[in-house]
């Protein structure tokens, strides 16, 4: 009966733990979710009978595994930045270096060096909708009159401290945060 | 995993010995309780992982981790051959067990060192 009721227990955590993997928006996150998953798999190992396949499971699958991921989301570190001039066809070095935007990429690029990242600008004249379209942007600036609009990514999970930073921030020209879905437009 | 937490390399100091310990334990008595080479090796292998954790510092000879395993992997052939070929095993049935303690020692020799060669080139891989 215990047994029963300790396989049905694990059974659900692994069930729970696999969708919060593919649910969660933080990558670091999702590892340490799959790493319960695998040490509650290797429990029901246990309840099955085949405690040799447990220990490699437990070692490989939370162990090794989650290393493994850690340190390769480690190297996924080059975060692009897509600065799109719609509005003026003829994008100029002055342009470019317009004050509030820089300021902006400044303020980007600081925060990216501080979560170890490498930030990287791309000045493209691409429309809006097309920039989001492709999938290379990490975060996509645009200026309008008066203001500046910041499109990240749904799923990255830098954008949320990003936003954070921008609304604890005091900037002149109005700035606001939009979320989209990788690939899909707004 | 940059910097450094007084919690996690106290702990893991604290787990060293243990690790070792119970790895080499599933290793030799493999053969007759859950566990063996493979299991084994990769409890001694999470040694080198919880070390990497702790101070990911590239202080390893990897030719010489190279050539070590490429050596397990040549005994590892050579005693089956030397031993079971001519079948020895049915002429002395005593020597069955050491031979499956030391075939397993072998495993979890060559599988804990290549899990550590894996972990470690992963770990510390430059571009270029």
């Amino acid at each position: 009966m215990n047994t029963i009721v300790a396989e049905a227990a694990l059974l659900l955590v692994m069930a729970l733990m696999a969708l919060l993997t593919i649910q969660t928006k933080i990558l670091r996150m999702a590892i340490v979710y799959m790493g319960i998953f695998s040490l509650a798999a290797s429990l029901v190992y246990v309840l099955y009978r085949a405690p040799d396949v447990a220990i490699a499971e437990a070692v490989i699958g939370s162990g090794l595994v989650a290393l493994l991921y850690l340190s390769a989301l480690k190297r996924y570190r080059v975060y692009t930045i897509g600065v799109v001039g719609s509005d003026m066809p003829n994008v100029s070095d002055r342009h470019i270096l317009r004050l509030e935007r820089k300021a902006v990429i400044n303020d980007i690029a600081e925060f990216c060096v501080e979560r170890e990242r490498e930030p990287q600008t791309v000045f493209s004249q691409e429309s809006i909708d097309e920039a989001l379209l492709n999938t290379n942007y990490d975060i996509v600036i645009e200026e309008y009159e008066g203001g500046i609009r910041l499109y990240g990514h749904d799923e990255n999970y830098l954008v949320d401290e990003l936003e954070l930073l921008f609304s604890i921030r005091d900037r002149d020209a109005e700035l606001e945060v939009i979320r989209f879905r990788a690939g899909a437009g707004i | 995993m940059t910097e450094k937490s007084s919690i996690i390399s106290t702990m893991t100091g604290f787990l060293y010995p243990f690790i070792v310990l119970f790895g080499f334990y599933i290793i030799f008595n493999g053969h007759n309780t859950p566990g063996g080479g493979f299991q084994g090796g990769s409890v001694i292998a999470a040694l080198f992982i919880a070390r990497y954790l702790v101070l990911p510092v590239d202080d390893f000879n990897m030719d010489t981790l190279h050539y070590v395993e490429k050596a397990f992997l040549v005994f590892l052939l050579l005693l089956p051959i030397v031993f079971i070929f001519p079948g020895l095993h049915l002429l002395y049935e005593q020597f069955n067990v050491p031979y499956l303690i030391v075939m397993n020692f072998l495993i979890g020799m060559k599988v804990s060192l290549g899990l550590t060669i894996i972990v470690f080139r992963f770990g510390f891989f430059r571009e270029g």
